[in-house]
C-alpha cells in the first residue's frame, strides 16, 4: 500500500473550523428558533410552535457538539498532504476517504487565500487549480503556504496552457 | 519561401457577407407574419364574413392595405436595424490575435489570440445554406475559462479561408515567424496545390496513411447519393471548394449504418415508449370507470396507442436521419473534421492534441445489435448558446454513430494513428469477484430509484388516508378513502411489477458490469470500461488526466476495494471518468502511475 502523505495541516486550523462552523450553525439556529418562537407566540399554533422550538433547540445542540467537539479532531487527523518534486498528494475524508494525485505539470495556477478568521490565526489556504478541478489545502501557516504556492507556481510555468 | 502564407491581410477590417442585411429580417418577418396570422385569426374570419355579406367595399381595402402597409413598415424598420448593425460589424486578423467588432450603441470587440485557437467550426441553417453563408465559431483552448468567437454570415469559401488562415497564423505564432500575405485571388478555385499552401506542418508522428476505407464504413448510402446535390450544395454565394491540406483518412456512413443509427437512437425510442405508456396508463384509468367505454377503448385505444408511439418514434428517427445525413469524417493533417446534416449543416473540427478522451458507447438497443457509437471528448465552450450546441459540447464530438463492434479498432487506427499504442481491452484486468455481490445489492436495492419512488408514493398515500383523513366525515375525505380502497390493489400490483422489472434490469446490468468491466493502463493511456446493458469505454491519454483520485467508503474499505477516478477537462466544466470496486492495491498503483 502507498504510505499516507507526510504533512498534517497546522493544528490551529481546528480552531478556524470551529469558529467558522459555529457562526453558520448560530445563524441557522437563530433563524429557525426565531420562526418557531413566532409560531409559539400565536394562539392557534402554540402547540406546534412549542414542539418545533424544542426540536430545533435539540438539533442545534447536537450540531454544536458534532461540529465543535467531534468532527474537527477527526477531520484534522484525516487531512494530510505531501509535496513531492513532481506531484501533490492529498488524502482526506472521514467516511468517503479520498486520495488525490495532482501532477504539478497539470497545474494551471495557484492562489493563496486568507479570510478574516484565517488571518486572525496567521494562517492561509492554498488553492491549486488544474484545467479540470480545484484543490484547496486549508490552514497552513502563512510561510508554508507561500512556499507551497511558489513551488507550485514554478511548475505551473512549465505546464502547457493548451489542454 | 515563407511557408506561412495567408489570404486575409493583417490589420484590415473585413465585413461579413451582405446577405446579413436581408436574410436576418426575412426570418424575423416570417415569424412576425405567422404570429399575426395565428393570433388575429378571428379578425381575419370576421373580415372574410364581412366581404361575403357586404361585398368588396372600400373599408376592406383600407384594412388590407393597412395590414400590408404595417408589415412593410415593420420590415423596413427591421432591415434598417440590421443594416445599421452590419455597418458596425467587422473582423480583423491582427498581428497577434483575431478580433470581431460589433454593436451599434455599445461597441463590442471580442479577441482571440492565435495560440488559443482550438477549432474553427461552422454551421448553416436551411436559409443560410440556400444563400451559401454560415456562422463561424472559433473555439479557444483555454482551461475552464473558455470562450468562443462567433462570426455570423460569412460565405462558405470565406469560412474555409478563415479556418486555414487561423491555423496558419497559429503555427506561425508558435514558430515565431511572420506570415506573408499573398492576396485573396491566389485561392480562387483550388489554385493552390494540396500541401504546398501553408497549413500547420504535418507532425512527425503522423504516418502517411493512404485513404483506405474501413470495411463496411466506406460505401456511401442511398440518402447521401440521392441528396448528393443537397449535401454538396454551396448556395448562392458559397464559392468553390478550397484546396486544403490532403486528407489521409475519410469515411461516411453506409445505408445500413445510417438507417440503423437513426432508428436505434435512444431519443426517439424513449419518446415513443413514453407516449405509448402514458396513453396506456390513461386508458387504464378510464377502464375503471365504465363498462361499454372500456370495451371501445380496448378495441381502438390499444392499437391507437401503438400507432401513436410508432409515429412519434418514426418522426423522431427521421429527424435524427436528417441530422446524420451527409455524415463525413476526415483526417486532415493533425485535425479531425466532422461534417453532417442534410438541412442544417454542421462542420466541427478538433486537433488531435486537443482530444481529452476517446469514448465507445453502447445503448441497450445498440448493444443487442452489436454496434457502438464513437465520440471524442473535448473541452466545451461556455458561450455556445443554442441548446443543440450545448448538448454536443457536453457529449463530445461524434465521429461515428453506429459502427460494428468488430470495426471499432480498425476505424480508430485509421483516424487516430496517434492512439495506436492504446491498451487493448481484452488484455486489461477484470474486476475482482467480490465486486459482483456488492454491485447487485447496490444497484438493485440502494440505488434502485423505482423501488424507493414506489415505496414513498404508496406510503404517503396510505399515511394520508389512515392518519389524516381517517376521522374526517366530509364528502371529499370519504370519497378519497373509497378511491383508495378501490385502487389500492391495482396500485400495489403496478408497483410490484415495476419494482420486479427494475430489479431484474439492474441485476442483469450489475452481473454484466461485474463480469465484463475492465480497467488498465500502459505508458500513455488509461482505459476504463464500464459494462452493463449499456456500456461506456473510455481511453484517456495520461497527459489529459488533470488529477487522479481514489475514493472509498467504509463498505469498500472492509473488502479492500476502491473507486478509480480521473478528472479531465472535457465538457463545459469537467468530466470525471470512473470505475467502481477496483482492488485497493490497484488504486494505489494507479496513483503512482500518474506521478
Amino acid at each position: 500500500m502507498k504510505p499516507m502523505p507526510a504533512n498534517q495541516l497546522d493544528p490551529r486550523v481546528k480552531a478556524v473550523w470551529r469558529i467558522n462552523d459555529a457562526i453558520w450553525i448560530t445563524i441557522c439556529a437563530v433563524a429557525a428558533l426565531g420562526c418557531a418562537a413566532l409560531l409559539a407566540s400565536l394562539p392557534e399554533t402554540e402547540e406546534v410552535g412549542g414542539l418545533l422550538l424544542v426540536g430545533f433547540a435539540i438539533v442545534a445542540v447536537a450540531l454544536y457538539i458534532i461540529f465543535l467537539a467531534v468532527l474537527p479532531p477527526i477531520r484534522f487527523a484525516r487531512w494530510r498532504y505531501e509535496v513531492s518534486p513532481d506531484y501533490l498528494d492529498i488524502a482526506k475524508g472521514i467516511i468517503w476517504r479520498k486520495r488525490y494525485t495532482i501532477p504539478f505539470i497539470r497545474v494551471q495556477n495557484t492562489d493563496t487565500r486568507q479570510g478574516p478568521i484565517l488571518r486572525a490565526f496567521h494562517l492561509a489556504s492554498v488553492t491549486v487549480s488544474t484545467a479540470a478541478d480545484e484543490h484547496e489545502i486549508p490552514g497552513l501557516d502563512a510561510q508554508t503556504a507561500d512556499a507551497l504556492r511558489d513551488k507550485a507556481a514554478e511548475f505551473a510555468r512549465l505546464a502547457r496552457e493548451d489542454v | 519561401m515563407n511557408p506561412y502564407t495567408v489570404t486575409f491581410e493583417t490589420g484590415r477590417h473585413y465585413k461579413v457577407h451582405k446577405s446579413y442585411i436581408w436574410v436576418g429580417p426575412l426570418i424575423a418577418l416570417v415569424v412576425v407574419i405567422a404570429a399575426v396570422l395565428l393570433n388575429g385569426a378571428s379578425g381575419w374570419v370576421q373580415l372574410i364574413l364581412f366581404i361575403q355579406e357586404e361585398g368588396f367595399r372600400v373599408e376592406v381595402l383600407t384594412v388590407v392595405l393597412g395590414a400590408v402597409g404595417s408589415f412593410v413598415l415593420l420590415w423596413l424598420v427591421i432591415t434598417g436595424l440590421y443594416a445599421l448593425a452590419y455597418k458596425h460589424m467587422s473582423y480583423v486578423f491582427g498581428p497577434l490575435e483575431f478580433s470581431f467588432y460589433s454593436g451599434v450603441f455599445v461597441k463590442k470587440r471580442v479577441h482571440m489570440p492565435y495560440e488559443k485557437v482550438q477549432s474553427v467550426n461552422h454551421r448553416a441553417s436551411l436559409i443560410q445554406r440556400l444563400v451559401g453563408v454560415c456562422t463561424v465559431t472559433i473555439d479557444s483552448a483555454g482551461g475552464s475559462a473558455n470562450k468562443a468567437v462567433r462570426v455570423p454570415y460569412v460565405t462558405l469559401q470565406t469560412a474555409e479561408r478563415m479556418r486555414n488562415d487561423l491555423f496558419v497564423r497559429k503555427a506561425a505564432a508558435a514558430a515565431g515567424v511572420p506570415v506573408e500575405y499573398i492576396g485573396d485571388e491566389a485561392v480562387a478555385v483550388g489554385a493552390a496545390a494540396p500541401g504546398a499552401r501553408g497549413g500547420a506542418p504535418v507532425p512527425p508522428g503522423m504516418p502517411p496513411v493512404a485513404s483506405a476505407p474501413v470495411p463496411g464504413a466506406g460505401a456511401p448510402n442511398i440518402i447521401d447519393d440521392a441528396f448528393q446535390p443537397v449535401g454538396d450544395w454551396r448556395g448562392l454565394y458559397g464559392g468553390a471548394v478550397l484546396a486544403e491540406e490532403p486528407v489521409t483518412f475519410e469515411y461516411s456512413l453506409s445505408n445500413k449504418e445510417l438507417v440503423l443509427a437513426s432508428i436505434s437512437h435512444p431519443g426517439p425510442l424513449a419518446a415513443g415508449l413514453i407516449v405509448a405508456l402514458s396513453l396506456l396508463v390513461c386508458m387504464g384509468i378510464a377502464l375503471t370507470q365504465n363498462d361499454w367505454f372500456a370495451a371501445v377503448l380496448l378495441a381502438f385505444g390499444v392499437p391507437l396507442a401503438l400507432v401513436a408511439a410508432i409515429v412519434v418514434w418514426a418522426l423522431g428517427s427521421l429527424g435524427i436521419l436528417l441530422g446524420y445525413g451527409g455524415f463525413k469524417v476526415r483526417r486532415r493533417g493533425s485535425r479531425i473534421e466532422v461534417e453532417r446534416g442534410l438541412i442544417t449543416r454542421n462542420f466541427s473540427g478538433i486537433d488531435v492534441d486537443r482530444i481529452q478522451y476517446v469514448e465507445v458507447r453502447q445503448s441497450v438497443f445498440r448493444r443487442l445489435l452489436r454496434h457502438s457509437e464513437l465520440s471524442l471528448g473535448r473541452i466545451g465552450t461556455s458561450s455556445q448558446s443554442s441548446s443543440e450546441n450545448k448538448e454536443s459540447a457536453a457529449k463530445g464530438l461524434l465521429i461515428h454513430p453506429f459502427v460494428a463492434n468488430g470495426s471499432v479498432d480498425a476505424l480508430l487506427d485509421g483516424l487516430l494513428p496517434e492512439f495506436a499504442d492504446r491498451p487493448a481491452r481484452d488484455a486489461c484486468a477484470k474486476l475482482p469477484p467480490k465486486a459482483l455481490g456488492r454491485n447487485v445489492r447496490r444497484r438493485c436495492l440502494w440505488f434502485n430509484w423505482v423501488l424507493w419512488t414506489a415505496l414513498i408514493c404508496l406510503g404517503c398515500w396510505a399515511l394520508t388516508i389512515y392518519l389524516i383523513l381517517a376521522d374526517d366525515p366530509t364528502v371529499d375525505a370519504v370519497r378519497a378513502q373509497l378511491v383508495f380502497d378501490h385502487l389500492v390493489g391495482i396500485a400495489v400490483a403496478i408497483a410490484v411489477v415495476a419494482v420486479v422489472l427494475s430489479v431484474a434490469y439492474y441485476a442483469v446490468s450489475a452481473v454484466l458490469w461485474a463480469r465484463h468491466s475492465r480497467y488498465g493502463w500502459n505508458k500513455r493511456y488509461l482505459l476504463l470500461h464500464n459494462d452493463g446493458l449499456s456500456t461506456v469505454l473510455r481511453i484517456v491519454p495520461r497527459t489529459k488526466i488533470q488529477s487522479g483520485i481514489t475514493r472509498d467508503n467504509p463498505f469498500q474499505r472492509r473488502v479492500s476495494l476502491t473507486t478509480l477516478q480521473a478528472a479531465t477537462a472535457a465538457g463545459v466544466n469537467r468530466t470525471t471518468v470512473q470505475l467502481l470496486d477496483v482492488p485497493a492495491a490497484q488504486g494505489a498503483a494507479y496513483l503512482e502511475w500518474l506521478e
